[in-house]
């Protein structure tokens, strides 16, 4: 198993994520990693450099699921008022400044690290870039859908759609986590209507929309609500990708989430739904992608799809990307896109390649980042 | 013989083995082919037969279903123009041009139009058209199914449908029809009569009146099974009771065994009227699954003698109590009430949907 690196975390220190990880190391019979937490990093109660020693490798984990730590985010974002936002449940709170401080955060560390001869297990410059959705399909090329645009207001957008004649787009924000600010658009020229779907729940109590993630997939129809909801998200730099329809398996459209670790893909799951979004916390099904019958070729495909993008990667030791096979044609082989890179997609307990979870696959590999055995 | 097939939104392939003496013959290929065929040769019998239980048994896992009637083992043919090929410019009609002039058509017993390009503008009418013309190519032609598409690929009550007329006279020997979608959807300018059709399926959104008038006046002879999804007023449904009336009476369809009235706005109201009426006595299996039934129809139907003799009643997606479940169940009876639905909101302002308003 070799000598115990030096391990250090960066975490929610309640967050599961954390107790995960740390099972994965103790099974390994290595030492129980060190943990600094978000919170105090981010107040600048510590630094980074007062935790590293020679040969420290260092974890960066989701900052999520934390109101405190999303409303310093905030506050380095630029949100003045980010301290004495109260806690709502799935309140969506200034995407776009959310992501120029978790930048910020993100660019402190990596500055840090460089000072001090940090190895990381994802680099703070890599987390960023799977962040930044645009800038991540900019640099996946055609492995990934092309962006057709982004706009200044849901007028706009509709002008581009009726000129160009698009009839399905997904409109996401440019920097969020899993479905949250994305929507399923859809149109009829002839008819003029309009169909969106979407997590953001909207609600106006004081006239004001306010935008929440649900749990629960949302349909609007109104064409009214649906210009709030776009403006929204055009507000805050959304871009607009063409929607490509996934196949379908006993009735519901399915995509795989495959973790790469060290290069390869290893850990795989099929995520099947009702709806245009497959992500498995919307109460969709997982099931064993060996139950789809993929053949052979769609499988190579796919992983050599994987392998691709894990190159542009260079600084993780492990992403979780989320891959369409596009609802083909019998005539037409499949070409696999990648939908999403997740700098935090491990987060896949009880799953297993090679006997191994995601957190023990990721120690055995780690010898890839620092170069021990 | 063991005859399995695997269908996905990918593929359509099927799997068999033959097992003769202690040799057998491994048959495999995309359906609508005749495959490529390999035989292997073991030391016994014995060990033949192992071996092909085992085989057969990697392919269920695999997902694979067997199709045990033989009348079901059709070879099929699936045109479909994915989203890929829609952006390069590729038509259903260019897909159908080059399928009837292939040297498989004439053996086709099941042809599927899946999807086309732009569904939700387009119809599927020229290809359609082409079809008909040269029905004289596909003899033994005895299923079409147009507009076999997912919410991801259109909405169901965006689809653009065509006019059937000519399907009907084209192709006197059909014996299946499956329509999805209503819009602009004509099934027959003519008063409908055909010998051989068994059966008939529209699925929609919403299915408008007028194909109620049609199909009530129709001459179907043979039909065995007819499921119409009812849908709502939004998406085309602009009939009521009285338009369904019709159906209720026995002999309209002499060959009738299954009628699926489904996915409707009206369950209730339908359950109630259907409970005691005639055609029950010629059915077999009755679907009002996918609406909005209730209580008040689900008493109708489990007071119903007629119901009672059923063979099966299929009432899947639907907003009966837990109460009134347990007794369905507590029949003992073929009765699916499975995906028991909850409607939004409390008393008078509770809102209720069928399955397929998207």
């Amino acid at each position: 198993m070799g000598a115990s690196p030096d391990l250090l975390v960066l975490a929610n220190p309640e967050n599961r994520r954390l107790s995960l990880f740390q099972g994965a190391v103790c099974r390994r019979g290595w030492n129980p990693p060190r943990v600094v937490s978000h919170s105090d990093l981010l107040a600048g109660r510590t630094t980074l450099r007062d935790h590293v020693r020679p040969g420290t490798v260092v974890r960066i984990e989701s900052t999520g699921e934390n109101h405190g730590v999303d409303c310093q985010i905030l506050s380095l974002g630029g949100i003045s008022e980010a301290g004495s936002i109260p806690e709502e449940r799935g309140r969506l709170l200034h995407p776009s400044a959310w992501f120029r401080g978790f930048r910020a955060y993100m660019e402190s560390l990596e500055r840090d690290g460089e000072v001090c001869g940090v190895t990381w297990f994802n680099s703070p410059s890599d987390i960023v870039a799977m962040f930044d959705k645009p800038g991540f399909k900019r640099l996946l090329g055609d492995l990934a859908p092309p962006t057709l645009g982004t706009f200044g207001s849901s007028a706009e957008f509709s002008r581009w759609a009726e000129e160009s004649g698009a009839c399905g787009v997904f409109v996401k924000l440019p920097a969020a986590s899993s479905a949250s600010g994305v929507a399923a658009w859809r149109a009829q020229r002839s008819t003029g209507r309009q169909v969106l779907r979407t997590t953001l729940e909207m609600a106006d109590p004081d006239g004001q929309p306010r935008f929440y993630n649900s749990l629960r997939l949302r349909e609007y129809r109104d064409p009214h609500r649906i210009t709030q909801v776009l403006d929204f998200l055009f507000s805050e730099g959304a871009f607009v990708e063409p929607w490509i329809p996934k196949p379908s398996f006993q009735g519901m459209a399915w995509d795989l989430r495959v973790l790469g670790v060290a290069g390869k893909p290893a850990h795989r799951i099929a995520r099947l739904s009702r709806g245009p979004m497959t992500n498995l916390h919307l109460g969709n099904h997982r099931l064993d992608p060996e139950g789809l019958g993929l053949s052979r070729g769609v499988w190579e495909a796919v992983e050599r799809v994987v392998e691709a993008t894990l190159e542009r990667l260079p600084g993780s030791l492990y992403a979780g990307l989320d891959v369409v096979v596009p609802a083909g044609s019998p005539d037409a082989p499949a070409k696999p896109l990648v939908l999403e890179a997740n700098a935090f997609g491990d987060l896949l307990p009880g799953l297993r390649h090679d006997g191994l979870d995601p957190w023990e696959l990721e120690l055995s590999r780690l010898g890839t980042k620092t170069g021990l055995p | 013989m063991t005859y399995l097939e695997f269908k996905d939104g990918t593929s359509h392939k099927f799997w068999q083995i033959e097992l003769e003496g202690s040799a057998f013959t491994v048959t495999f290929g995309r359906i609508g082919t005749a495959g490529q065929a390999k035989t292997t040769t073991c030391e016994s019998p014995e060990k033949a037969t192992k071996e092909r239980d085992k085989l057969v048994a990697e392919k269920v896992k695999k997902g694979y279903v067997e199709v045990a009637q033989a009348s079901e083992k059709k070879i099929s043919r699936r045109l479909a123009v994915s989203y890929d090929e829609a952006e390069e410019g590729k038509t259903l009609l260019s897909k159908m041009e080059a399928f009837l002039e292939s040297d498989g058509a004439s053996g086709v017993d099941s042809l599927v139009i899946a999807s086309w390009e732009e569904p939700q503008e387009n119809s599927p009418q020229a290809a359609l058209d082409l079809l008909c013309r040269h029905a004289a190519r596909l003899p033994g032609l005895k299923e079409i199914i147009v507009g076999d598409m997912d919410s991801e690929e259109c909405e169901i009550s965006w689809i653009i449908q065509a006019d059937y007329t000519g399907v009907l006279a084209a192709f006197p020997g059909l014996e299946s029809l499956s329509i999805q979608g209503s819009s602009s959807l004509v099934l027959s300018r003519d008063p409908i009569a055909h010998d051989t059709l068994t059966k008939l399926v529209i699925r929609c959104g919403g299915l408008p009146k007028v194909i109620l008038h049609l199909l009530a006046a129709a001459r179907l002879p043979a039909l065995q099974h007819l499921e119409l999804y009812l849908g709502v007023d939004e998406y085309g449904f602009d009939g009521s009771l009285e338009d369904l009336r019709p159906f209720f009476s026995k002999g309209l369809f002499p060959s009738l065994r299954s009628l699926g009235l489904v996915d409707s706005e009206i369950a209730d109201e339908i359950a109630a009227a259907i409970a005691g009426a005639e055609v029950l006595e010629q059915l077999e299996v009755l679907d009002l699954s996918q609406g909005t039934l209730t209580d008040v129809g689900g008493r109708a139907l489990l007071d119903s003698p007629g119901v009672q003799r059923l063979k099966r009643l299929d009432l899947h997606y639907h907003y009966l109590s837990d109460a009134m479940v347990k007794e369905f169940k507590a029949t003992g009876r073929n009765i699916d009430v499975s995906d028991q639905q909850e409607a939004d909101g409390e008393g008078e302002d509770a809102w209720r949907y069928p399955a397929v308003t998207e």
